[in-house]
């Protein structure tokens, strides 16, 4: 019976330590994630949180850019023009999703902890100063009058939560003001990768050139600000003396290279540029571009002036369009440079002869070739290394050229030092200040008037051509009230397809395809041209949102 | 003392045991020979002893220990009731012995080399006697098949006439026992004939079922508990658990996933009672009284299913039985002669419904039928049209395969081919049945103080996709040991263990998801390109070249369990049981792709595959520690034969340990060696996950039951968990049940022949529930209440390598805690006409109060969700009734049995403040679970002016014209819209259906006739819902222009075919594609599970070699569904919306054979 008692006492023994324990038991702390509490401590804390900042950053890559533009008719139509955008029910997946703001908001609130010099503190609220403002701006775009969040807040702060939208241009003071401070703080040079000063003043340029003309054009004042810190902030990329023009002499070749780089690295065009390594990190843009059934629009080809620097409608050395042979004759290189022509090779020696309509190579026949090569290394898929811009140096200079332009500084040595780098490059004629008035583009910009209209209707111009493809376009369209351009019937033609030139192709390949009475092809045969509504320079807050806020009120012009 | 054997030579019957005993005794000898081949002789030893009361074993060991004499004996001969009291000096150990012997029936020999065997005097054996007789019904009519069982065990059966023999000791005793009469135990007075006669009934009385912590009469419950034997899961084959149990137990919600090998059942009890999306409505579910994945258990070890379903039953187990506690019983070793069994099947299985899709010519049609109609309204349009050479070359194909081809190079880009075959990709991926084995050995028995069980199960299964080869296999050894070591002290081990293994091709097409064909694998793609490498082209998912050409992923779990139990009874009427559980579950996953070619035109190579490149080698490690400790004192006694009383105090621990590790290489340097290590990465990927979580609870019941009459039982449980903050980590929760039965009652004695049972049960329980389901070891799950930054990397260079980053942490409430769930249940057993109609029948409503969910629904603004905390409640009624009559009939040869099962259950949201607006996209007050709000059909437009004149630009904004769907403007305001798409202004939408799955039934069928027997398990939902919406069985091109066509499509709108069943097709018609009522479909079902026919081999036969059981049968499952619901879906997959994106369900036939030795 002895055992019986030990067992006994061992067993109640047990019983009573397991249930002392209990507290120390229950206690139980993440083991393998970050806590707040223990970060923020150091540079590197900093340093890795910004780092997801980065995957915002605005790429050019080329794919589908443009198609909400008159510089491009898709195959399908771009719904947002086609007037069939319906307004979202929730916030997700729009522009009107704020956690990215929540994300800068947070560091902000937090950053202060580390044990750091201030200076490297500032590196780092530059940076998220620089990203917010970008998404503010990017908001501004998409709604005009936003929330201005520029706190850390939670759920029970009630009156931001439940704030009215604060009107454009005080969003957009304050997204200069941060934009001041990330040019003030982001060094000069950065450790690899990260921002430097050249790309916030890039940002900024960009950003307040957009601003300066949306005030100008929309009317609403105070524009002069942003056009002249676009001017500075331009003036001071060009002044560094650290970029310039890439080329290597060759008018014909350079531009066209200049897109499918594999390093871009090192390249003077380069202020900021999205960087792919083997392996390390690809993408699958160059076989996208190969196969996006994208075409630039009939509207798009014409604008792009002859060797001559004059315009089709006007310029002798214009050989008409009845062939794309024929079109390419005398024109602006870029033309060759961004458009499948006859003798470019698609892919490893299979070469174009005449534009590849009917396939889902392109809907127009203009076939965009930026960042697209006949590489079949490249056209692997996921595998290409071609890098991508995020800020060119060609941007900048336009940026110079238009904000002068607009505040009427602009003078030659501007066009020489902007516009007319572009043309060196491509071996076309000077812009020079007296150029005369181009009609068409007048038409197209009635806004545009005084004593610098053919100067900057021009930039547009070139603006137009250099950045095609770019992703530019509407935001433009948009800055300068110009939406109405959408309505022109050739920005949703192609090329023309005369019955001799359709001859030299298989029948069953062009039966179904629409031309209109001068034999352009129509990309869109249910419609003639497309309509264009001022509702669509804003896009409707998501249905949820205003019922959660009755404050939002009122929805967008034309969204109600 | 001899007796004369009137039948059978008593010799002859003498003889026979001797030559086994012999047999068993010449075994051992060799055994202990080898072990002694050294041994001296020292015949003449002497010894002193001093046994008082002492076990002979004891006594025998004691004398080994003092000599060297080694004894030898089976351990039947020394039972525990042998005792000996001998005080000697120096005695030879041959007078020892004798002394020792001479009041047994034993006797000694000796063997040489000091061995000494002792075994049963010639004159034991004289004792027994052959029995023989016939047994009957109350009517006179024989009985066949009752057992009858001799004490020690062995047993044989009565054959056609009702007549047995046995033999037993003339002052034995024999028992007989048959389904649906009551057992008797009958002296057998040294009598040579007894004739029995057996009382129909069954001894339900007595019955004893497990409940939390222990066992209790059946007929002394007063929760609602539902239980399963054996005997519903041993005569079949079963996948998993889950397949065996499904419609078994009302209101137990069985979901079998898949048919893809290897995945698991969920299971659910009474209805989905949370809509908190961190918790589950999953109960807890214990085997063996510890918490385990049901699906890693072979059903063939399974005794008895328990399912505890109200909150007094549950309550025992405090925070994680809120949703309901399923206690599986494996089989325990049973004292007597060692018995093996083995049981196995081959089945064969096809999917119950496998998609049709459209031919070449469908798809051209529906194409360029969508792709006319975006042109012409502006809406989505094809970015890769086929052209007029397309349809030309496929029809020439189609019409003529042989001599036409099928694919030709692509104009805008000659070195691809553009395809214009016919394939019917179903039939080349799931060509036929696939097979899959079961085999089950089982050997137990105990002799003396232990018995044991032993058993190995295995079960594997091919996959259905052919080419991907797969093969799950499950193997499950367990070994269960229990020992009586004392009176007051027993032990038992319990080891069990499940290995899982499952080798299957990997990339991207048949992931882990179950999806189970690309999305976008048209017919006009041939499997082969016309110079004879695999098509595809790196724009198409060939599976046949990524199942063939790229690596295999193989998925291996181990699963160890072991429990130590010690159960000590000090004292009269007090047991405590303390018992140690320890899990270790590893699994480990390493998954490889291999990249491969692709070819265009006349094999010009264009490309590496590019969604299996680069090559790359994935291991996945999981390791999980769990371990538990419960000990509880159970207190029960009787006092005055009236009042009856029992009190259960215990505490459970329960800690677990989760360890995951990851980790990928690319660049193997050789790419068809799948080994981690050879790479040529710079940066190969690494990933991990730890968490910990532990819970303990003190916990106690009391039941008392005066004169069998009024049953009461209080329950009360205080937990602790790891997963709340400090301040509100602790809960208690009551409970109380009370039963009455009535049939005991002196004014219903009257009755008494008609009522065998009739009990009222009511019960009132608040459970809390700690969230987290099992098996969640994500850190947001274990530590909710602690915000965590999550790390990662972004896209972007630095230093020529991908950024590493921390991302921001989300909202977390600081006061959360457990949410509680109370349930009312009231109930009535009853047994009537000779417990010939049996059955219960119970009602409850479930309250969950305080769930955790958003708390409030606030602009976006705020950039994150909402933090969750209690602050929702839903309210959960429901009923479930079962009855089952049994009878026999044709002479008591025909026995037959059949079970209704009927269950609902549906919840309501009575409290929810995060949705002020009662947006529908979210939960409301008053909200019906299940609801489907949508449109109202009106049919087509059958003209554009039609369709021009009504405004549905809020549902796509595309040009409507004829052929589109019709809305009601139900509330004319003169469009179609979703208002604000709030209860107050839902537009034209209203409550169309409900997806809840409504009286939810089982049906068992039982036949047992002469050695033969049938069962038909059918199961079903009579009422339910299902909208068709999103699923792309439905909608031709659902989102865009690469979804994939079923045939059914076909039947589309033209002017020629206005009454057709779908609109005018188009590429992401949105405005077709609305929730509506003329697409609402029934998924009410009945489907006959199993149909199994089998047939004993009868005893007279096999008695003979001294086989207990040969059973052989044929099942089939699945083979018969009654559904309303459209073709293309199967009804129990409706969740997953159908389509190839699931794996589908199988029906199967299989051939079984069970054999007990």
């Amino acid at each position: 019976m002895k055992n019986k008692y030990i067992v006994y006492t061992t067993l109640l023994t047990m019983i009573a330590f397991a249930s002392c324990k209990k507290e120390a038991f229950l206690n139980r702390y993440p083991l393998s994630s970050i806590s707040p509490q223990n970060f923020f401590k150091n540079e590197t804390d900093l340093q890795l949180y910004c780092n997801q900042y980065y995957s915002q950053l605005p790429i050019q890559s080329f794919v589908n850019a443009d198609d909400n533009s008159d510089d491009k008719a898709p195959q399908s139509l771009n719904s947002f023009l086609a007037g069939t955008y319906t307004i979202p029910t929730a916030a997700s997946g729009t522009a009107w999703d704020f956690s990215f703001i929540r994300t800068c908001n947070f560091f902000l609130a937090n950053y202060s902890k580390a044990d750091i010099s201030d200076s490297i503190k500032n590196t780092y609220v530059g940076e998220t100063l620089f990203f917010r403002a970008m998404d503010f701006w990017n908001k501004v775009k998409a709604f005009g009058d936003v929330p201005y969040i520029n706190t850390y807040i939670t759920d029970t702060s009630k009156s931001m939560l439940f704030g009215t939208r604060m009107p454009h241009k005080q969003v957009m003071d304050s997204v200069l003001k941060d934009l001041n401070f990330a040019v003030a703080h982001i060094p000069v040079s950065a450790p690899d990768g990260r921002l430097n000063k050249y790309d916030a003043l890039a940002l900024k340029a960009r950003v307040c050139l957009w601003e300066g003309t949306y005030r100008k054009y929309f009317g609403a004042g105070d524009e002069t600000p942003f056009l002249q810190a676009a001017s500075d902030a331009a003036e001071q990329i060009m002044n560094s003396g650290l970029f310039s023009i890439y080329t290597t002499g060759h008018p014909q070749s350079d531009y066209y290279n200049l897109f499918i780089q594999e390093e871009l690295q090192g390249n003077p065009e380069a202020i900021m540029a999205m960087r792919y390594l083997p392996v390390v990190l690809t993408n699958n843009v160059d076989r996208q571009l190969g196969q996006a059934g994208d075409g630039y629009s009939k509207d798009f080809a014409r604008s792009f002036l002859c060797t001559d620097g004059l315009p089709t409608s006007v310029s002798p050395l214009y050989k008409g369009d009845d062939s794309l042979d024929a079109e390419i004759k005398n024109r602006d290189p870029r033309f060759a440079q961004q458009i499948a022509t006859r003798g470019f090779d698609f892919l490893n020696g299979d070469i174009i002869t005449l534009p590849r309509i009917g396939t889902t190579v392109t809907s127009t026949g203009y076939q965009p070739i930026k960042g697209r090569s006949s590489s079949f290394a490249a056209w692997n898929a996921n595998q290409s290394i071609y890098d991508f811009f995020i800020f060119r140096y060609a941007e900048t200079l336009l940026i110079e050229a238009e904000a002068t332009a607009e505040l009427g500084t602009c003078t030659q040595t501007t066009l020489d030092n902007t516009i007319n780098k572009l043309r060196d490059r491509v071996g076309m004629p000077h812009l020079m200040m007296n150029v005369a008035v181009d009609p068409a583009l007048a038409a197209k910009f009635p806004a545009v008037t005084g004593s610098f209209q053919n100067i900057i209707l021009e930039i547009r111009r070139e603006r137009r051509i250099e950045l095609g493809s770019e992703g530019f376009r509407f935001d433009d369209l948009h800055r300068w009230k110009a939406g109405n351009l959408i309505n022109n019937p050739e920005t949703i033609l192609g090329v023309k397809l005369l019955p001799s030139v359709k001859a030299q192709y298989p029948p069953s390949q062009v039966s179904g395809i629409v031309l209109d009475a001068n034999n352009y092809i129509r990309v869109y045969p249910s419609i003639t041209a497309r309509s264009w509504n001022d509702k669509m320079y804003l896009y409707p807050i998501p249905i949820q949102e205003m019922t959660l806020n009755p404050n939002l009120q009122p929805q967008n012009p034309g969204w109600q | 003392m001899k007796k004369t054997a009137p039948f059978i030579s008593p010799h002859l019957r003498k003889r026979w045991l001797k030559t086994l005993l012999i047999m068993k005794f010449t075994a051992l000898l060799i055994l202990i020979t080898a072990l002694q081949v050294s041994a001296k002789t020292y015949s003449q030893e002497r010894i002193s002893v001093n046994f008082n009361h002492t076990n002979l074993s004891k006594a025998l060991k004691t004398i080994e220990r003092e000599s060297s004499y080694r004894f030898v004996f089976s351990n039947d001969v020394l039972s525990d009731k042998l005792k000996v009291t001998i005080k000697a000096k120096d005695i030879l150990v041959k007078d020892l012995l004798a002394q020792m012997l001479t009041s047994t029936d034993l006797v000694y020999t000796e063997m040489g080399n000091n061995l000494v065997g002792i075994k049963y005097s010639d004159a034991y054996y004289a004792d027994k006697i052959i029995i023989k007789g016939t047994v009957t019904d109350g009517k006179g009519n024989p009985l066949p098949n009752v057992s009858v069982t001799a004490g020690k065990g062995a047993g044989t059966t009565t054959n056609d006439k009702g007549e047995y023999t046995i033999s037993e000791d003339e002052d034995g005793s024999l028992t007989f026992s048959f389904v649906g009469f009551t057992s008797e135990t009958v002296k057998v007075d040294k009598r040579g004939v007894i004739n029995v006669v057996l009382e129909e009934g069954n001894n339900q009385l007595s019955d004893v079922v497990v409940v939390g912590y222990g066992t209790q009469k059946k007929v002394d419950l007063t929760g609602s508990i539902a239980t399963v034997g054996s005997e519903k899961l041993d005569s079949r084959p079963l996948v998993n658990l889950g397949d065996g149990l499904e419609g078994l137990i009302p209101n137990l919600n069985v979901n079998l996933g898949n048919g893809q090998p290897g995945t698991g059942a969920t299971y659910n009890v009474r209805g989905y009672t949370t809509i908190n999306g961190n918790s589950s409505s999953a109960p807890l579910i214990l085997v063996d009284g510890v918490q385990r994945d049901p699906n890693l258990i072979d059903p063939n070890d399974v005794a008895s299913v328990t399912v505890l379903k109200d909150a007094a039953s549950a309550a025992i187990y405090g925070g994680r039985a809120a949703y309901g506690v399923i206690l599986i019983t494996t089989k325990d070793g049973k004292k007597g002669k060692t018995q093996i069994s083995y049981s196995g099947n081959y089945t064969t299985s096809r999917p119950t419904n496998l998609p049709e899709y459209v031919n070449s010519d469908g798809f051209l049609k529906l194409f360029n039928t969508a792709q006319r109609t975006g042109i012409l309204t502006g809406g989505y349009t094809s970015s890769s049209p086929f052209t007029d050479l397309d349809s030309t070359m496929a029809a020439a194909y189609r019409a003529d395969p042989a001599h036409n081809p099928d694919a030709y190079p692509d104009p805008g880009n000659p070195i691809l081919y553009r395809y214009v075959g016919n394939t019917d990709w179903v039939k080349v991926l799931y060509p036929g049945w696939a097979p899959q084995q079961e085999h089950h050995l089982s050997v137990s028995g105990g002799e003396g103080k232990t018995t044991y069980s032993a058993n190995l199960g295995y079960f594997t299964q091919d996959g259905l996709e052919k080419i991907s080869k797969q093969v799950y296999n499950r193997i499950t050894p367990n070994l269960k040991i229990n020992s009586d070591i004392k009176k007051w002290l027993t032990v038992n081990l319990n080891m069990s263990m499940t290995h899982t293994d499952n080798n299957n091709s990997s990339g991207t097409v048949n992931g882990p998801g179950g999806s189970w064909m690309p999305g976008d694998l048209r017919p006009l793609m041939p499997v082969y390109n016309p110079d004879g490498h695999f098509s595809g082209q790196g724009n198409y998912s060939n599976p046949v070249a990524i199942m063939t050409n790229s690596g295999r992923d193989i998925d291996a779990a181990n699963d160890f369990w072991t429990t130590g139990r010690v159960i000590l009874k000090p004292v009269n009427h007090l047991t405590i049981t303390s018992d140690y559980t320890w899990n270790s579950y590893t699994n480990f996953d390493k998954a490889n792709l291999i990249p491969f070619n692709e070819y265009g035109v006349n094999g010009t190579f264009l490309d590496v595959f590019p969604w299996t490149k680069t090559s790359q080698v994935s291991e996945n490690r999981q390791n999980n520690n769990y371990t538990a400790l419960n000990a509880y004192a159970t207190y029960e006694n009787t006092f005055n034969e009236k009042h009856y009383f029992k009190a259960l105090i215990g505490y459970n621990q329960e800690y677990q340990h989760y360890q995951l590790s990851n980790s990928l290489a690319r660049n193997l340097i050789d790419p068809s060696l799948p080994a981690i290590g050879t790479n040529n990465d710079t940066k190969p990927t690494v990933g991990g996950t730890e968490t910990e979580s532990a819970l303990v609870g003190t916990f106690f019941r009391l039941n008392y039951v005066y004169n069998r009459k009024y049953l009461l039982e209080i329950n009360g449980r205080y937990d602790g968990t790891s997963r709340f903050q400090p301040n509100n980590r602790y809960t208690f929760s009551p409970s109380v049940s009370a039963g009455w039965n009535i049939v005991e009652e002196s004014f219903l004695q009257g009755l008494k022949n008609t009522f065998s049972e009739l009990k009222i049960r009511a019960s009132y329980g608040e459970l809390p529930n700690q969230l987290a389901p099992a098996g969640t070891i994500s850190s947001s799950a274990q530590y909710p209440y602690i915000a965590t930054m999550p790390t990662g990397t972004v896209g972007y260079l630095f230093n020529n390598q991908p950024g590493v980053t921390v991302g921001t942490p989300g909202l977390i409430s600081p006061t959360f805690t457990w949410e509680r769930v109370q349930t009312r249940n009231i109930g009535l057993d009853y047994a009537l006409l000779k417990n010939r109609l049996s059955g219960s029948f119970d009602y409850f409503i479930t309250d969950t109060k305080d769930m955790v969910v958003a708390s409030q629904q606030l602009p976006a603004v705020l950039g994150t969700s909402a933090p969750p905390t209690n602050s929702a409640d839903l309210r959960t009624k429901g009923w479930e009734l079962s009855a089952t009559w049994n009878d026999r009939i044709l002479n008591n040869q025909l026995h037959y049995s059949v079970t209704l099962g009927l269950s609902d259950n549906s919840s309501t949201i009575t409290k929810y403040s995060g949705n002020p607006t009662e947006s529908l996209s979210d939960y409301y007050p008053g909200e019906k679970l299940g609801n489907i709000w949508g449109f109202t059909t009106e049919g087509f437009y059958q003209t554009d002016a039609e369709a021009a004149a009504v405004n549905n630009s809020a549902l796509a904004g595309y040009t409507w014209v004829a052929g589109d769907l019709k809305y009601a403007d139900l509330n004319k305001d003169g469009k179609i819209d979703y208002g604000t798409n709030t209860v107050t202004n839902p537009g034209d939408q209203k409550i169309i259906g409900n997806a809840t799955s409504r009286y939810k039934f089982g049906f068992n069928l039982n036949l047992e006739y002469k050695g033969f027997d049938f069962s038909a398990f059918i199961q079903g939902v009579l009422k339910r819902d299902f909208d068709p919406n999103g699923s792309l069985v439905f909608n031709s091109f659902y989102s865009n222009e690469w979804n994939l066509p079923y045939k059914y499509a076909m039947d589309y709108w033209t002017p020629q075919n206005p009454n057709a069943y779908f609109a005018r097709p188009r590429f992401a018609g949105w405005g077709n594609e609305q929730t509506q009522t003329k697409y609402m479909q029934s998924a009410a079902y009945g489907r006959v599970k199993q149909l199994t026919l089998g047939y004993s081999l009868p005893h007279q036969l096999i008695d003979k070699w001294k086989i207990q059981k040969v059973r052989a049968y044929i099942t089939g499952a699945n083979l018969i569904t009654i559904t309303s619901l459209f073709k293309g879906f199967d009804p129990e997959l409706v969740n997953f919306g159908g389509g190839y994106t699931t794996y589908p369900i199988n029906k199967s036939v299989s051939f079984g054979l069970q054999v007990t030795l």
